[in-house]
């Protein structure tokens, strides 16, 4: 009977083993929350909340704790592309134009493109919450189409559809209406 | 008018906000054998290649890719591996939205975006046996 046993012993041990996974790494955004949840049945959660923690799917296991990172998925995260990278420039009050010292910038940005294939660039226009709301969805969309007009003169490809005016929408909740505030009159490139 | 105007404006804002051809993504790097599969049509992959809602990424056994979307989220897909991108929408203007994600097979690396953040298991990922709801922010999902 030994005998019998401890091969189909082994057998359920590699069959376990081969079970499907997912496994909680590290949270790269500290300060936001860091979790994945087995939701399949909402009225019995498992959740991993907890670097380097591991649930087997598709049973009832609870979550275990791994010593190190497989090296399996050192490999596949190797293989994430990098993260986005955001460039601000920076306008003066009502003004679209972009400022000669904020041109360097320009610069960054088409130096940051040169070594991502196939970026996306995304460019959002932003006022301060000074003036009137209409005009300021307007002066926002205009930075926004400068600066992307500026990139496309480098020979960079930027969608009409991602250039967009967000107007004093962000600049309104953080301060308030009718201030004034440099960061919030900017325009923001985002390469990803 | 008004009964014929309402639908047809209607219909335009539906379209505005998520045509069926919008990009969600885009293929940033690969190596080895790689395809982008949209309805019947079956595309090989290359940097820049932009993705659709609905697309399935597959990797022979020695193909690896890593994807950018619209909200910074990040995937890695490992060799061997079919993954549906299901659903995807998302409002840039408020950074809120929705992604489901289906692993058929192989492994999926992810470093979640501002979706996962935008409100409580809005980003999620399918496997053959379970749903998972991602809140942040690095994992890796294996299906054998």
């Amino acid at each position: 009977v030994r005998a019998l046993l401890l091969p189909l012993g082994a057998a359920l041990a590699l069959a376990g083993c081969a079970k499907d996974r997912v496994t909680l790494l590290d949270n790269e955004d500290p300060g936001e929350q860091f979790a994945v949840a087995d939701i399949t049945d909402p009225a019995k959660e498992r959740v991993l909340d907890a670097q380097l923690t591991e649930l087997a799917l598709g049973s009832k296991s609870r979550p275990r704790t791994l010593s190190k990172v497989r090296k399996s998925d050192v490999s596949l995260i190797g293989s994430l592309p990098p993260k986005a990278r955001e460039f601000q420039i920076v306008f003066p009050i009502g003004s679209s134009r972009i400022p000669q010292d904020q041109r360097g910038r320009l610069e960054e940005i088409r130096n940051e493109l040169a070594i991502r294939p196939g970026a996306q660039i995304e460019v959002a226009g932003f006022t301060d919450s000074l003036g009137d709301e209409t005009l300021n969805n307007g002066i926002s969309l205009e930075r926004a189409r400068g600066v992307a007009d500026e990139l496309r003169q480098f020979g960079f490809a930027v969608a009409a559809d991602d250039v967009i005016g967000r107007g004093e929408y962000d600049a309104r909740a953080a301060l308030g209406d009718e201030k004034t505030d440099d960061k919030f009159r900017r325009a923001v490139v985002i390469v990803r | 008018l008004r009964k014929l105007l309402f639908p047809v404006a209607l219909a335009a804002s539906m379209l505005a906000a998520q045509p069926a051809w919008a990009e969600i993504g885009r293929v940033k790097t690969f190596v080895g054998e790689v395809s982008i599969q949209r309805g019947t049509a079956r595309f090989p992959a290359r940097p820049g290649f932009v993705l659709e809602k609905g697309d399935v990424v597959r990797t022979g056994k020695g193909g690896r890719v890593g994807i950018a979307f619209q909200d910074n989220t990040r995937f890695a897909i490992g060799p061997a591996s079919t993954i549906t991108l299901s659903e995807f929408t998302y409002d840039r203007a408020r950074q809120t939205g929705s992604f489901v994600t289906q692993v058929n097979r192989g492994s999926l690396g992810v470093v979640s975006g501002r979706i996962a953040k935008s409100g409580r298991d809005a980003m999620r990922v399918r496997t053959p046996t379970s749903m998972l709801g991602v809140r942040g922010t690095k994992f890796v999902v294996e299906v054998k």
